[in-house]
C-alpha cells in the first residue's frame, strides 16, 4: 500500500536540502582534488583571500574555472534532459537527440581541423557555439514551423547523423594523424584545462538556456495530458516546442562548445529522480539540474584521482559507469516506466 | 446571447469529410447530449468547439467573442475539454493530476494557492476519487481513472464543459452519479457537451440531444423528440424499445435494422 503513495510536498523538499548539499560538497571536492596536491588549510586559506601565490594560480587559473564549468555543464545536461523527456513524454530522451550535440561537436572539429583553433584559444568554443545554432536552425527549417513531436525527432536525428558523418569525414582527411588524435581527444568530451575565458564565454548562453527551459514548467506538467489537453489549458504547443528546442540548443550547444560531448547525464539524471519528484516534469527540471552538476562534478573529480600519467576523459567515464548504470535502473523501475 | 454558437463547420481529414456544414448552439445552464455512431464526427464537433482545429476558429463565438479573437489562456479559463481516452504520460498523483486543471488560472511562476488546493479537494470529492487523492494515476482502474480525469476537467471551473465520453467504462452507480453531477453544474449556470453512448441515460438526463450522422446533424432536440425509432433506425441501424418505467425514459436496442444496410454502409 505505502509504496503506491507518491512523493509530497515533505519529500520533495528533502531532496532540495540533499541535493544542495550535496553539490555543495561535491564543488568543494572538485576544487580539492587534483595533480598537484593542495593541502585543506592551503585551500581555505586561498579562499579566504591569502595563501601562497602560486597555491592562488592553481586555484584561480585552473581549479575554479573547471569546478564552475563542470557546475554549469552538469546543470544544462541534467535540465535539458529533464526538458526533453517531458516535452517528448518519453524517458529514454536525451538532450543529444536534437542533434544540438552532434552539431557542436562538428562546429568545433571544423576549428581543430583548419587549425583556426590553434591560432586563438576560444575559436574552439565560438565554433562549437556556431555549430549549435546552425543545428536549431536547420531542425527548424526541416520541420516546418507547426511541426509535430514526430517531425521534429526525426528532423532531429537527421541533423545529427549529418553531423556525425561530417565529423568522420574530417577525421578522415585529417592533415596528419596529430589532427586527427587532437580531433578524437576533443570529442571524447573532458573540463580540463580550460580557464574562466571559457566560462565567459559559455555561461551567457547556458543561463539564457536555463531559462527558457525552465519557463516551460507549466507547460511540461501540463503536457502529461498530451497535446490537445494542453492546447485546451491555454498553451500555445508550437510556441512550447519552439523555446524548448531553442533552450537545449543554446544551452547544450554551448556546454558542449567547451567540453565535448559528455553523454548519459542528461539520460540517466532524470531518470533517477523522477520517482523522488512524484513525476511532475515541472519539479523534475531543477532537481534534475541539480543532480546533473553533483554527478557531473563527481565525475570529474574521479578522472583525477583515477589518472595515472594519461588524463581519462570525463565523457569516457560518464559512458563507462553511465551505460551499465542505466541498464540496471531500467531493470529495476521496469514496473514504474509508463 | 447565446454561450457558444457556431455555424458552417465543414471538416475535412485527408480528403474525407467529416462535418458538411454544421451549425451548433448551447446556452448557459443547458447540458446537451452528442450521440452518434462511431466515426460520425462527434469528437471532431467537439475539437471544433474546443478551438483545437485553428481554420474552424472563426465560424465559432464563443460569450459573443469569436475563438480566434480569444487569448489562448483568457479561454482556457472559461472553456475546458475533456478528451478521450484519459491519457496520462506520467504516473502523477490523483490531486496532482487533477492540480492541472488550475493552470489556466495561475500567473506564470505562480505555484499553486490554498484557494487552488481547496477547489481540488472539492472536485475530487464531487467525483468520488478523494479517497485516492495521494496514490498514483497508474494505480487506478479504468473507471476510477475516468473519474480522476473528470475531476481535472471540473477543476477550471469552466464556463463550458466538452467532454468526450466521460462516463464510458464507468459502473452504472457511478454512470449515473456522473449524469447527476452534470445535472447540478448546469442547474448552476455551467454549460456541457457530452458524447455519450448511453441512449437511455442520454435522454434521462440531458436537456436535448444532437444526434450526428452523414456528414450532419440528424436531428436534434428534445430527447424524446431526437429518439424516434425512425431516427434510431437512419442513426445506427437499429431496432430500439422505447419506453418509460416510473416516468423515466427507456432505450433499449433490439437488434440490426437490416444487415444490407450495414453492409451498404461501409
Amino acid at each position: 500500500m505505502k509504496k503506491h503513495l507518491a512523493a509530497n510536498g515533505k519529500t520533495e523538499q528533502r531532496l532540495f536540502t540533499l541535493l544542495l548539499l550535496l553539490l555543495l560538497i561535491t564543488f568543494f571536492v572538485s576544487l580539492f582534488v587534483g595533480t598537484s596536491h593542495i593541502d585543506f588549510d592551503e585551500l581555505i586559506a586561498v579562499i579566504l583571500g591569502e595563501g601562497k601565490p602560486s597555491v592562488q594560480l592553481i586555484f584561480y587559473e585552473i581549479r575554479l574555472p573547471r569546478a564552475i564549468l563542470g557546475l554549469m555543464i552538469g546543470i544544462t545536461l541534467g535540465l535539458g534532459g529533464a526538458a526533453l523527456q517531458g516535452f517528448l513524454r518519453n524517458p529514454l530522451a536525451e538532450p543529444g537527440l536534437i542533434g544540438v550535440s552532434s552539431a557542436a561537436s562538428l562546429g568545433a572539429v571544423i576549428t581543430i581541423y583548419t587549425g583556426l583553433s590553434g591560432l586563438f584559444a576560444l575559436a574552439l568554443p565560438l565554433g562549437g557555439i556556431a555549430g549549435a545554432l546552425a543545428a536549431v536552425l536547420l531542425i527548424q527549417l526541416l520541420a516546418g514551423r507547426n511541426s509535430s513531436t514526430l517531425r521534429l525527432i526525426l528532423a532531429g536525428i537527421a541533423v545529427s547523423s549529418f553531423a556525425s558523418a561530417l565529423t568522420s569525414l574530417a577525421l578522415n582527411l585529417s592533415p596528419n594523424p596529430f589532427v586527427a588524435l587532437e580531433i578524437m581527444f576533443w570529442l571524447m568530451g573532458s573540463i580540463a584545462n580550460r580557464s574562466f575565458e571559457h566560462v565567459f564565454l559559455s555561461a551567457p548562453f547556458m543561463v539564457i538556456g536555463w531559462g527558457l527551459l525552465l519557463m516551460q514548467a507549466k507547460a511540461l506538467d501540463a503536457l502529461t495530458l498530451g497535446e490537445e489537453a494542453t492546447q485546451s489549458l491555454g498553451f500555445n504547443i508550437n510556441q512550447v516546442s519552439r523555446l524548448i528546442i531553442i533552450g537545449i540548443a543554446i544551452s547544450v550547444g554551448a556546454a558542449t562548445a567547451v567540453s565535448g560531448a559528455i553523454g548519459f547525464i542528461g539520460l540517466v539524471v532524470p531518470h533517477l529522480l523522477r520517482r523522488w519528484v512524484g513525476h511532475k516534469p515541472s519539479t523534475l527540471l531543477l532537481a534534475s539540474g541539480l543532480g546533473g552538476a553533483c554527478l557531473t562534478l563527481m565525475a570529474d573529480s574521479a578522472v583525477r584521482l583515477l589518472s595515472t600519467g594519461t588524463e581519462l576523459k570525463l565523457g569516457v567515464l560518464t559512458a563507462l559507469i553511465g551505460a551499465p548504470f542505466f541498464l540496471m535502473l531500467i531493470m529495476k523501475t521496469q514496473k514504474d516506466l509508463p | 446571447m447565446k454561450l457558444l454558437e457556431a455555424t458552417g463547420l465543414s471538416i475535412n481529414f485527408a480528403g474525407r469529410t467529416i462535418l458538411d456544414d454544421v451549425g451548433f448552439g448551447i446556452d448557459k445552464g443547458e447540458f446537451i447530449g452528442l450521440i452518434g455512431p462511431n466515426g460520425s464526427g462527434k469528437t471532431t464537433l467537439l475539437r471544433a468547439l474546443s478551438g483545437l482545429l485553428s481554420n474552424q476558429k472563426n465560424n465559432i463565438k464563443f460569450l459573443g467573442l469569436s475563438l480566434s479573437d480569444y487569448d489562448p489562456k483568457q479561454l482556457a479559463q472559461k472553456l475546458a475539454y475533456l478528451p478521450q481516452g484519459n491519457e496520462s504520460h506520467w504516473s502523477l498523483t490523483v490531486e496532482n493530476l487533477a492540480m492541472l486543471g488550475r493552470l489556466p488560472h495561475r500567473k506564470p511562476w505562480q505555484g499553486a494557492s490554498k484557494a487552488d488546493h481547496k477547489i481540488v479537494q472539492q472536485v475530487l470529492q464531487d467525483c468520488d476519487v478523494s479517497q485516492f487523492a495521494k496514490h498514483t494515476i497508474n494505480t487506478l482502474s479504468g473507471g476510477e481513472r475516468a473519474r480522476v480525469f473528470l475531476s481535472r476537467a471540473l477543476a477550471v471551473e469552466p464556463q463550458l464543459l466538452l467532454a468526450d465520453e466521460p462516463i464510458a467504462g464507468l459502473d452504472p452507480g457511478h454512470q449515473l452519479e456522473v449524469m447527476n453531477k452534470f445535472r447540478q453544474l448546469s442547474k448552476s449556470g455551467m454549460g456541457i457537451v457530452c458524447v455519450i453512448h448511453d441512449l437511455t441515460l442520454a435522454a434521462r438526463y440531458c436537456h436535448k440531444l444532437v444526434m450526428l450522422g452523414e456528414q450532419k446533424i440528424i436531428s436534434q432536440g428534445m430527447p424524446e423528440h431526437v429518439l424516434s425509432k425512425k431516427n434510431l433506425a437512419r442513426c445506427f441501424n437499429i431496432r430500439a424499445h422505447i419506453s418509460k418505467v416510473d416516468g423515466q425514459a427507456l432505450v433499449i436496442p433490439i437488434a440490426l435494422c437490416s444487415t444490407a444496410n450495414l453492409a451498404s454502409k461501409k
